[in-house]
């Protein structure tokens, strides 16, 4: 019982990081009817610009809260930029094209980052410093909650309020659900839909960078190639939940991560990356359009 | 100054040519008809205006300003709005939001005025929804503002469009066959909605459609198109007796009531 419990605690910690991506992958997706492969990679520039900030601003030898915080939002701001740039460079000058042209991009922006990854940051792992103590808040028999598990949840939890928010209650969300309707009618309703896009991007790419930075904090080793896996099981999560709905994103990361970490705690460890796959197959053969997504019936 | 002026515009696509030198011209406050037979290019002349679609040749103004080329969302903020001849609504979203939608670009810009909910902000989102209510009144679907737009009715969605049209504050409106589908009892309604908007709001609008009952009782001139050319301008009762009209479009010289 007490192994359960402790597995679930790590399990919400992942699933929370995984839901963080698939949103991502859910907000272009919804726009651009992309799947961003480079998104997994962006996580990992997540990290590395955490990872340097954290030197550069010399809140690795002095940690504290205030200096997490800022580096987790200066490094949310850097992706931002690094996804709006991608999309601008990589995508929009392929918008009108056959949509698969845009798909094999992705997966060459994605191998540019983690490779140029290893030209830039070295192949070689790094050392998250640990900008937070980490020391466990509640201890119940053999279950220990830690002070970065919790962190880790409500700043995902935080960030999706935000993210809710956004979409459903300013222009910009207005104008995001608009387009992720209709490019040319939301245009002739005189909506700039690169603006938009490019909005889309930063917000994605922001997520996933705080992702990144909350990683290091939990696995602190860190390396070019890191944001390969992550971002395939974050974007099955993404499908699990049905591609270009929100609440589907956390929720398929949700169990993602908690399916994974109780695999990996009574099976074996060795089937844990496994997993993703699995829970891919059998959602494609049961529900195709995931758990939340709308079933369409074409009328004849 | 004209409105809306059209010199001279040519569209190819491959061999066909849609529409050939089309020159058109509408003043404020005035309602024109644009009729003619499937496939005379009506819809095409929408596309050219509304920047769908950049003529070959030939030039549009708007209020004076040359308009041709612009991305359709500068184009729509210029001030010309218009509705479809399928019907295009956000099915997914409700009536009011369909109608914000439209009336996007008049929000502040303000984030951080939106971050902390601020007096002013809430003071201008009241003011908003207020104008987009007042709007739906306009069309009669005020009861309807929080139902999605994909459960109303064929005749309501088409109304719809009009409302999400006249949010983005449009000087000229292009109305897309606006009847098409309706019942003669709607059909009454619109006419008389199209009639009040026009007064209320002091605009220009172009109307394709095909209900010649409708087009003649309301319209100040019509312009008919055939294969991409204008066979004929003229006030209603001069085009219900022009002969190629008759021949191409109409058929017999009485009103055609359809």
């Amino acid at each position: 019982m007490d192994q359960l419990l402790q597995q679930l605690i790590n399990g919400l910690a992942w699933g929370a990081i995984y839901a963080l991506i698939a949103l991502g992958y859910t907000m272009v997706y919804g726009v651009l009817r992309l799947i961003n492969f480079a998104h997994g990679d962006v996580y990992m520039v997540g990290a590395m610009m955490a990872y340097y900030l954290a030197h550069w601003l010399g809140f690795a030898v002095a940690p504290s809260t205030i200096g997490f915080v800022i580096v987790l939002t200066s490094s949310m701001l850097i992706c931002g930029a690094l996804g709006a740039l991608i999309e601008l460079v990589a995508y929009r000058p392929l918008r009108n094209r056959p949509r698969m042209s845009m798909l094999i991009t992705a997966i060459g922006v994605s191998m540019l980052l983690e490779f140029g990854g290893q030209r830039v940051f070295g192949p070689d792992p790094k050392f998250f410093p640990q900008l937070i103590e980490s020391r466990s808040l509640f201890k119940a028999g053999a279950v220990v909650l830690t002070n970065i598990d919790l962190l880790v949840i409500c700043v995902s939890l935080f960030l999706m309020v935000v993210l809710r928010f956004i979409v459903l209650r300013t222009k910009i969300g207005l104008a995001v659900r608009a387009v992720s309707f209709s490019f040319e009618t939301s245009s002739l309703m005189g909506i700039n839909v690169n603006t938009v896009i490019s909005v889309t991007f930063v917000i994605g790419s922001a997520l996933a960078a705080a992702a990144g930075a909350m990683v290091g904090l939990r696995n602190p080793k860190i390396e070019p190639l890191m944001g390969v896996l992550p971002g395939v099981k974050a974007f099955v999560a993404a499908v699990l939940g049905g591609i270009g709905n929100f609440p589907g994103a956390v929720v398929g990361g949700l169990v993602m991560g908690v399916t994974e970490t109780l695999v990996a705690a009574y099976f074996s460890s060795t089937y844990r990356d496994a997993v993703a796959f699995v829970i891919l197959i059998v959602v494609l053969l049961v529900r195709p359009a995931g758990l939340f997504g709308k079933v369409t019936v074409e009328k004849v | 100054m004209a409105l809306l002026e059209l010199t001279d515009c040519s569209l190819t696509f491959g061999g066909l040519k849609a529409v050939s030198a089309f020159s058109f011209t509408l003043d404020a406050g005035q309602l024109v008809g644009l009729i003619g037979p499937n496939g005379a290019g009506k819809t095409t002349v929408f596309n050219l205006i509304t920047g769908v679609y950049r003529p070959d040749r030939g030039e549009i103004r708007m209020q004076g300003q040359s308009i041709a080329g612009l991305p359709t969302f500068r184009i729509n903020r210029s001030g010309i709005a218009r509705t479809f001849q399928g019907i295009r609504l956000f099915p997914n979203m409700s009536v009011l939001d369909n109608v914000v939608v439209g009336a996007n670009q008049h929000i502040a810009r303000a984030p951080v005025a939106m971050l902390f909910r601020t007096a002013a902000f809430a003071r201008h989102n009241a003011e908003l929804h207020a104008q987009c209510m007042a709007t739906l009144t306009l069309l009669g679907l005020a009861a309807r503002a929080h139902e999605a737009a994909g459960t109303l009715s064929y005749g309501e969605q088409r109304r719809l469009e009009i409302a999400r049209a006249l949010a983005t504050r449009p000087k000229l409106l292009l109305l897309d066959e606006p009847a098409a589908g309706m019942n003669p009892q709607e059909k009454v309604e619109l006419m008389e909605q199209i009639r009040l908007i026009r007064e209320k709001l002091q605009l220009g609008i172009l109307i394709i459609e095909h209900d010649m009952k409708l087009i003649m009782k309301m319209c100040e001139r019509i312009t008919v198109l055939d294969h991409g050319e204008t066979i004929a301008v003229g006030k209603p009762e001069q085009i219900q007796i022009d002969e190629r009209v008759i021949k191409a479009y109409l058929g017999e010289p009485v009103a055609h009531d359809s």
